[in-house]
């Protein structure tokens, strides 16, 4: 038996239901951030600028904290010490999918590299096992690890937000989900607006009213 | 032998005027009681203050004498889309309208198609099923009518298309929006064409369309107005704000991001709130928050692009006139005749330029010796 793709995986564990309220986790956990800055005087100055993407993580994580909590996402979340150092990050569980969030310049980039995330990636490797036609040995693959990767402008917008699985060693992906660009495929292929519809389509004279045009015109012809 | 006046179109004829007794007496020259008389058939105008009647009514004589060919039976009340300030010589004016928009259609009917009522049968215990029978009625109708899932950035068409007969007219009433009713086995709607949003000018249509839908047969009254209103505003939230489509698309909760929606969703970004509130997409907070945007921005009470997009006027009633005259069924002005009213309502009803159905001067053709 063939085990599923990582995009399957990834699409599983992130459907698209639930793209919507990421986004706007993403975006409300931005906007929240960026009030701390502009509401705290210490934060008028370059410095501020300078926390700007910690802050902004700090909201985010929040917010994507509070909407798994609320029900408004279908995943598991804690905020659990990173293995090294003193930070703290969101683990995020969802269907066979282990994930965190970080901050990439680009969609296609990787984050800062840092032992942590060398670690978290480490399990995503190709089941060893697995044959073309089958797997020798039954073993639980372990959970996907991915990424939930943003980046916002300075105004606050949101320039890109993808689930993404990277891959154990090299800098590629094996899976990815632009949200973004879902939404918009999705919204013009489901909600498309109804034809334009023409009610004169609908009417015409009467079939005795046209009988009487049509008699009063031969009888014109006639004189 | 002088025809007899009907004194029921006396107290129409002043009814569709917007005068109360009071001014109608004193516009045509006599006492209250006389004008209650002559509307109760226990006296009968003479001459000269019947031609006053006729002048301040601009009525034809028909009008107040001969029998319409269409007799409707009693309608219902209609319902109304309005303030519960608005005045009641404004809702006879209007419910007036309402019901000669019945005679024009039924006058015209005589000789074109119009579109058949295409409304899904619809049961619903108004006093016990609550907002979810709702949800699905305003589904329901869209599957029904073929209309997706999507943004309907323009209603009266559909509604047309589907038989109801839509009057887009203006109503000189600041309190009220549209009003709707059954009339004849036919669903009526008259909206206000002064009304200056256009995204509310949709979610009034759509709300008629609701009371229409929902409270087909059921007798307004004041204690069951608040419940039929507010039934009819989650309808038209519901059906112009899919929750299967619509909320998917909740992203963001800045003001920007609501306007954006309204772009595409063409109803008003305090709709949209509203709408986000009754499904639990926002959280009481979310809510609070975007409010306070709307009041930071003072635009709580006009909104930026209402009127961004164009709403198509109605085009059945116009369009049976103008068959009837281009195959010269019917001379311009048989056809307020035959309603036996005057011409300048007819046009107005219909969406007609002004003056369309009235006399003109033709220029008298050279005569040829033979």
């Amino acid at each position: 038996m063939k085990t599923k793709t990582f995009q399957q995986r990834i699409e599983t564990a992130f459907p698209y239901d639930t793209y919507a309220n990421t986004l706007r986790a993403l975006r409300e956990g931005i906007a929240a951030g960026d009030d701390v800055i502009k509401g705290t005087p210490m934060f008028s100055s370059e410095v501020g600028d300078d926390m700007r993407g910690l802050i902004r993580r700090a909201g985010i994580l929040m917010r994507i904290e509070e909407m798994c909590k609320a029900g408004d996402l279908p995943f598991k979340c804690t905020l659990t010490p990173m293995p090294r150092g003193t930070w703290h990050w969101l683990d995020i569980y969802s269907g066979d999918c282990h994930g965190h969030i970080v901050r990439t310049s680009d969609p296609s980039k990787f984050p800062k590299d840092t032992p942590n995330r060398q670690d978290a990636r480490a399990s995503n490797m190709p089941d060893l096992f697995e044959t073309e036609a089958e797997r020798i040995v039954r073993l639980a693959p372990p959970k996907l690890y991915t990424w939930l990767t943003y980046r916002a402008s300075p105004d606050g917008r949101l320039s890109h937000a993808l689930w993404q699985a990277p891959s154990a060693k090299d800098d590629e992906w094996l899976a990815r989900i632009n949200l973004m660009a879902v939404v918009v495929q999705k919204k013009s292929d489901d909600s498309k607006r109804p034809a334009k519809v023409d009610p004169k389509s609908k009417m015409k004279l009467k079939d005795n009213v046209v009988s009487m045009i049509d008699k009063k015109k031969n009888d014109d012809t006639k004189r | 032998m002088s025809a007899k006046i009907i004194p029921e179109r006396i107290r129409e004829a002043r009814e569709s005027v917007g005068m109360t007794d009071e001014q109608f007496a004193d516009a045509i020259g006599v006492s209250r009681q006389s004008v209650g008389t002559y509307e109760t058939g226990a006296f009968t105008p003479r001459g000269d203050v019947f031609s006053r009647i006729i002048a301040v009514t601009r009525q034809p004589p028909a009008f107040f004498t001969a029998p319409r060919k269409h007799n409707a039976e009693r309608f219902l009340t209609p319902t109304w889309r309005s303030l519960k300030r608005m005045q009641r010589p404004d809702r006879l004016r209007i419910g007036r309208r309402l019901e000669w928009a019945f005679y024009v259609a039924e006058s015209l009917a005589e000789y074109v198609d119009l579109p058949p009522v295409h409304l899904p049968a619809i049961e619903l215990d108004y006093e016990r099923e609550g907002n979810e029978r709702i949800e699905e009625i305003a589904d329901q109708l869209r599957e029904f009518w073929n209309a997706g899932f999507g943004p309907i950035t323009d209603l009266a068409p559909l509604l047309e298309y589907n038989g109801v007969v839509v009057v887009e007219e203006p109503v000189r009433c600041e309190d009220m929006d549209a009003v709707s009713r059954w009339q004849g086995g036919r669903p009526y709607m008259l909206y206000a064409a002064d009304q200056e949003s256009n995204s509310r000018k949709l979610f009034n249509l759509a709300h008629e369309l609701g009371h229409l839908v929902l409270h087909n047969g059921i007798e307004v009254n004041s204690r069951n107005l608040d419940r039929l209103e507010k039934q009819a505003n989650r309808f038209a939230g519901a059906f112009l704000m899919p929750r299967r489509t619509f909320a998917r698309e909740i992203a963001n909760t800045t003001i920007d991001y609501f306007l954006s929606l309204k772009g595409r969703w063409r109803v008003a970004v305090a709709a949209m709130i509203y709408r986000c509130k009754e499904l639990g997409i926002l959280n009481a907070d979310q809510i609070k928050y975007l409010w306070k945007q709307m009041n930071a921005r003072g635009i709580r009470k006009r909104e930026p692009l209402d009127n961004a997009f164009a709403l198509s006027k109605p085009t059945v009633l116009s369009s049976a006139v103008q068959m009837l005259i281009e195959n010269k069924v019917k001379m311009p002005t048989e056809i307020a005749e035959d309603v036996l009213l005057n011409a300048t309502d007819v046009e107005s009803l219909c969406s007609l330029p002004p003056g369309s159905l009235q006399n003109k001067v033709v220029a008298f053709p050279t005569l040829r010796s033979v």
